[in-house]
């Protein structure tokens, strides 16, 4: 099953800078607000949803979090890829006493998590494969990380 | 028929996702077993049923039965070593 759809130019902001993990929400949210993807309530959710269950994970060639919401706060589903210039702390997801410097951000937008429940595991397979992390890591612009994206997914 | 369940926060993602990877590694090894994805609120309700425990977060409780990173299961890092206790727990 192929989502590559969900990948847009529009939804993926490369070597961007943030002062803190709420500053990258904040702009994220904005973003999303902007674009239609997100009702007004997300924001908070997110927020509150990643302070109680954190979602930094390691993975073999690179820190992602993965931080997402309850369905009710999404208009319509996405994925928002965030390549950061300076690493965020974010707690990690399988022990929160302890934080991980995350590079790759993705924001999921899951609207309908039945039908989605393939999203999140294809992503984490993809992300095991070093091609494909070098690809997310090293593409150059917006435009060819989406044309490779979508031939991915 | 043994029950393995796997619990997160809130169900949307990450333990629907790890669920279906538990799934599959067990079709794969041919053990049968029912994998649910539950709500970390309900996992006392869910657990005296249960003889696995796949936890996404790491907690201070302690159960009875095997648990299991779950963690593993989504990212592949450590996922032998989880694999082998999954299919020894459930032999």
């Amino acid at each position: 099953m192929g989502y590559g759809s969900l990948f847009s130019e529009e939804l993926i902001t490369l070597d961007a800078s943030y002062s803190s993990q709420e500053d990258l929400f904040r702009s994220a949210a904005k973003h999303l607000v902007d674009l239609g993807y997100i009702e007004e309530t997300y924001l908070n959710a997110l927020m509150t949803r990643e302070k109680d269950f954190p979602t930094g994970l390691e993975t073999q060639y690179c820190n992602i979090a993965i931080p997402h919401t309850d369905a009710p706060h999404i208009k319509h589903p996405f994925i928002y890829l965030v390549r950061l210039n300076e690493n965020l702390q974010f707690k990690n997801m399988g022990d929160t006493e302890s934080e991980v410097a995350v590079k790759i951000v993705m924001f999921l937008g899951i609207k309908n998590p039945k039908k989605q429940i393939s999203l999140l595991s294809d992503l984490m397979e993809k992300f095991q494969e070093e091609k494909i992390s070098r690809i997310i890591l090293n593409g150059h612009d917006a435009k060819e990380l989406e044309t490779n994206l979508k031939e991915i997914f | 028929m043994k029950n393995v369940i796997v619990a997160c926060g809130s169900g949307v993602a990450t333990s629907q996702t790890v669920a279906s990877k538990v799934k599959r590694i067990l079709d794969e090894n041919n053990v049968r077993a029912n994998v649910e994805a539950v709500d970390i609120k309900s996992l006392d309700s869910y657990i005296r049923s249960a003889d696995v425990y796949v936890s996404i977060t790491k907690s201070n409780k302690e159960y009875e039965i095997p648990t299991l990173n779950g963690i593993a299961f989504l990212t592949g890092m450590g996922l032998e070593e989880e694999k082998q206790k999954l299919i020894d727990a459930l032999k």
